[in-house]
């Protein structure tokens, strides 16, 4: 498989305030029951575009916007995006619905998420 | 387990420490306006591996003037800074006081988890009861699902905790944060926080809590030994713990000794 963008991230210093916003403005639908109370957006456009999310920023952080790009490997895409100069802000972790998860910081100041979904995980 | 000192004493820092600390500020800055910098990208932006920058910081290298020349450059320090840097690391090329053997935070990593719940995160994983949900944590703590999610990415960032599926498994053990590596600020608001739990607990009457204040006259002469005596009941209450099996709740130990006059009575003072 190639490696798409499946996923897009607003992170937010008032993720409540910037879900109503988007709410409000596209009528897209925010739902939050999963593991990490993550207020996963569906842009309710019939299969058109990719999904969403909104993650809380810390205090002293800013206001930005990531993607998700889905890999075979998360922990293989890391290593390689580090030997191309990236450094790893959050290294690999299993979400509590079985997808996997990595943040990479680019060489050229930009963030990003490695995303494998628990679907194509094979079972062991 | 994170192992707080309650030791907290201000760190003699000689001139030969100054390029470190320099490090650890300019690296504490950057984590503080742009949230996913890391040690990582300091390292690449200082054209170093990581692991030797992590070193440097915390003490575990010593850094040379070689060092100091090649940081200070990707730096872009003055060149009267850069020497006086130089200058101190000759006259001070061995004392460094706060090279500390055990394994320990960075400075900026201490104070990137002050508040009182990450720390409660980490020891809520060891429950028979633990949930892997953010908002099983929250309701637990009497924090917000935010709270618990920055948290979260902050204690999986610096590797003290990593998420596996439907367990999330405390990565800390061995880890010392002494309060030394927190800012004013940051022990401030960690003793105001520690304060509220501390009322909130003495005012449920349904929870098992031990409160004990005393107000005694000492002779300082034997304060080393008092606080060996209190370092070593922490140690044996740590210890006389860790090793249960079924955990099925979090408590806060809080030993506090400090002196409640302003300055030290002397005769002379009293003599006016």
């Amino acid at each position: 498989m190639g490696n798409p963008v499946t996923h897009w991230q607003i992170v937010s210093k008032d993720p409540e305030g910037a879900a109503g916003f988007y709410k409000e403005l596209f009528g897209w639908n925010v739902d939050t029951a999963n593991g990490l109370n993550y207020r996963m957006i569906d842009t309710q456009s019939d299969g058109k575009g990719i999904p969403g999310g909104i993650w809380p920023s810390p205090p002293e952080g800013h206001a930005l916007v990531q993607l998700f790009v889905e890999v075979d490997d998360v922990a293989a895409a890391s290593q390689r995006a580090t030997e191309l100069g990236a450094a790893v802000v959050m290294p690999r972790q299993v979400l509590p619905d079985g997808d996997e998860m990595a943040i990479i910081h680019d060489a050229f100041g930009i963030t990003f998420g490695l995303w494998r979904k628990r679907s194509i995980i094979p079972e062991v | 387990m994170v192992k707080i000192s309650e030791a907290h004493s201000p760190p003699q820092q000689s001139p030969s420490n100054n390029f470190r600390l320099r490090l650890q500020s300019e690296l504490a800055e950057r984590c503080a306006s742009n949230p996913q910098y890391s040690l990582r990208s300091f390292a690449l932006h200082l054209g170093i591996d990581h692991s030797t920058l992590s070193q440097l910081l915390r003490g575990k290298r010593r850094l040379t003037e070689a060092a100091i020349q090649k940081l200070g450059s990707a730096l872009k320090l003055g060149s009267d800074e850069l020497e006086s840097y130089l200058a101190d690391h000759r006259r001070w090329p061995v004392a460094d006081p706060l090279v500390d053997e055990a394994t320990r935070l960075t400075r900026d990593a201490a104070e990137m988890i002050a508040d009182w719940y990450h720390y409660a995160i980490l020891e809520l994983t060891r429950l028979e009861s633990f949930r892997a949900d953010s908002s099983w944590v929250a309701r637990v703590l009497g924090i917000s699902t935010d709270e618990v999610n920055i948290a979260l990415v902050r204690l999986c960032h610096l590797g003290l905790l990593s998420m596996e599926g439907d367990r999330w498994v405390d990565r800390s053990q061995g880890l010392v944060v002494s309060m030394e590596d927190f800012t004013q600020a940051a022990i401030d608001r960690l003793w105001s926080q520690v304060r509220e739990l501390a009322l909130a607990s003495i005012r449920d009457p349904a929870r098992i809590h031990e409160h004990h204040s005393t107000t005694l006259a000492v002779d300082s002469k034997r304060l080393p030994e008092i606080t060996e005596k209190i370092a070593r009941f922490r140690s044996e209450l740590l210890e006389l713990l860790q090793h249960d099996r079924a955990h099925d709740d979090v408590y806060r130990l809080e030993i506090n000794l400090f002196p409640i006059t302003r300055t030290r009575p002397t005769k002379e003072s009293d003599d006016g």
